[in-house]
């Protein structure tokens, strides 16, 4: 006998639910932006399908990219809201949108996240390099905009919607476990899965990790959302100040000041600030639906990670 | 003539034995394993004299000590059907017996109430040895008229009473975790637990148990006065007609019949 649930959220469905929409608006998006700009432009589409025309090479191209990178970044934000809705949960209450933010979490945070990323970028070209060796397409993380539709688009607008569904509702599902070191693996693998992109992996673990940590013990989803934004607008200045040559050159030095601060600032965090996470007492199975869907959507992501890194 | 004793009630942990004068079962083993030896000796019984542990639900503070306990002894284990396969492996070279429906362990005739709860599958228990019968219900979020039928025809009842409302809306537990708590599948309210005694205080009970407080969201005096309440409403003396005992999370020793 199926019988109704509590409100609690689900790993699995509220996962299912952000795959299911960032593919479904990703998929609809990118036909709609090839339909429209052969419009534009006054071609058919079969003869821009049929002759390989590059898109990026249409008039309008720029401002419709824009557009559809606002639109999916506000579809991946919207998943929250609509998983709360679907289980009739207060999204304020469930998210703790409506819990400020303490000061003391978001400094160690801001401080550990700076750290990560002199950490990671050298890291990240090594793996880079790797890749390469391996015989695999260097995978990129060029967005090519503008600068401030960059800081909107790829900065602000995720900063707030991925924290929305990945430490407001899908990390809310694995908070009361008792393993507390298995939920943050959890959050930060499910976080780096989704992003689909083999250059970033490593980082997006250990940051989803981390900003679930400071989520689970601030127990405001604000915490995240400032250093997710600190994290973005610091890696868009990097490469618009060229601070990639200056990585290059001081590569391991970098990282290992990275390494030892960012250890440091989560020594620091972890015994100077109070913390809120409360394991449950009862720990739930979870139903076979829901495994179901945390296993396809698991292996839609992953498939998608491997094409990515085969195409490049 | 059946005996209840709960040794370890609360979130933290849930073990009941209970006993007739050839049987002894118990009820849940959610407790450490080392703590519950313990009491089990003091009442000079020993791991062999167990006939039976029958499980309620798979949530950790109800089958917490199952592996431990069946490592070292190949005790019987009675589980809701649903949640079968998960117990399995969690025990040791014991017979699992699936519960689906009525069924028999020496001279105890058991009955089973579903419960509504977050887990796969909860149930309650109803024990008779053809004269007294003793239920035991925990963990199930609402008062329906087939849990006041299931109560009715027993002397004795241990059941839940697990949070104060305004205690819960206060403290410091999430939202998820409220949301959980005071959700129909979650527990029942002290005053969730005074509405369900209001309906049966007046047939045949002699002995109220409640059990499975929360730690952080009750507390034994608000839980006990709330429940002494409906008795005093129905001009019932407490300690003469009926009997109140709020079961404590680590120490009882305390037996009921
Ligand atoms: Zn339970
Ligand atoms: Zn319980």
């Amino acid at each position: 006998m199926l019988r109704p649930r509590y409100n609690k959220n689900d790993l699995g469905f509220s996962l299912a639910l952000v795959v299911l929409i960032y593919l479904f608006v990703a998929l609809i998006g990118s036909t709609v932006l090839q339909l429209v700009l052969c419009k534009v432009n006054g071609i058919s589409f079969k003869d821009f399908a049929a002759n390989n025309i590059d898109i990026k090479t249409l008039r309008g191209y720029d401002i419709g990219n824009i557009v559809l990178m606002a639109v999916s970044g506000i579809s991946i934000g919207a998943s929250a809201f609509i998983y709360a809705a679907i289980t009739k949960t207060n999204v304020v209450k469930a998210t703790t949108m409506g819990v400020k933010p303490p000061i003391a979490h978001i400094g160690w945070g801001v401080l550990a996240t700076l750290f990560l990323i002199t950490m990671m970028v050298p890291l990240n070209n090594w793996i880079m390099e790797c890749i390469e060796k391996l015989g695999f397409k260097k995978p990129s993380v060029d967005i090519d905009m503008d600068i401030v539709s960059m800081i909107i688009i790829a900065c602000v607008l995720p900063a707030f919607t991925e924290e929305m569904i990945f430490r407001g509702t899908i990390a809310q599902s694995v908070v009361g476990n008792k393993n507390k070191l298995a939920s943050l693996a959890t959050v930060g693998a499910l976080f780096a899965l989704f992003h689909m992109n083999p250059a970033q992996t490593v980082h997006q673990f250990v940051l989803g990790a981390f900003m679930a940590l400071v989520v689970f013990r601030s127990g405001s989803i604000w915490t995240s959302v400032i250093i997710h934004l600190v994290n973005n607008l610091t890696a868009v200045i990097l490469s618009a100040v060229g601070g990639d040559a200056f990585f290059e050159a001081n590569a391991i030095w970098l990282f290992f000041v990275g390494l030892v601060g960012f250890a440091g600032c989560v020594v620091g965090y972890l015994f100077t600030t109070k913390s809120k996470w409360i394991v449950d007492e009862e720990q739930t199975v979870g139903t076979t639906a829901s495994k179901v869907c945390l296993g396809v959507s698991i292996g839609i992501c992953a498939i998608l990670w491997v094409v990515s890194l085969l195409v490049g | 003539m059946i005996k209840i004793t709960p040794l370890f009630s609360g979130s933290k942990g849930n073990c009941t034995l209970i006993q007739t004068d050839k049987t002894n079962v118990l009820l849940d083993i959610g407790f450490a394993f080392k703590q519950t030896m313990s009491e089990l000796t003091y009442l000079g019984l020993t791991q062999k004299d167990i006939d039976a542990i029958i499980i309620t639900h798979e949530h950790t503070d109800h089958i917490g000590a199952l592996p431990m306990w069946t490592k070292g002894c190949p005790t019987a284990v009675y589980s809701p059907k649903n949640i079968s396969d998960y117990i399995c492996q969690r025990t040791y070279c014991s017979d699992i017996t699936e519960v689906d429906g009525d069924f028999v362990i020496g001279d105890l005739a058991i009955q089973t109430y579903t419960c509504f709860h977050d887990a796969q599958e909860c149930l309650g228990y109803r024990f008779s040895d053809g004269h007294t019968n003793v239920a035991c219900v925990t963990d199930t979020g609402t008062v329906e008229d087939k849990l006041i039928e299931f109560l009715l025809p027993c002397q004795t009842i241990l059941i839940e009473s697990n949070h104060d409302l305004n205690m819960l809306k206060n403290g410091p537990y999430r939202y998820s975790l409220k949301q959980r708590i005071l959700s129909d599948y979650g527990h029942l309210s002290n005053e969730q637990t005074a509405e369900l005694l209001d309906k049966i205080v007046d047939g045949k009970l002699k002995n109220i148990i409640l059990a499975h407080l929360s730690e952080q969201n009750n507390s034994k005096e608000i839980a006990f006065s709330t429940a002494l309440k409906v008795l005093n409403k129905h001009g019932i003396t407490e300690g003469k007609d009926v009997n109140i005992y709020v079961a404590d999370q680590y120490k009882n020793r305390r037996t009921v019949c």
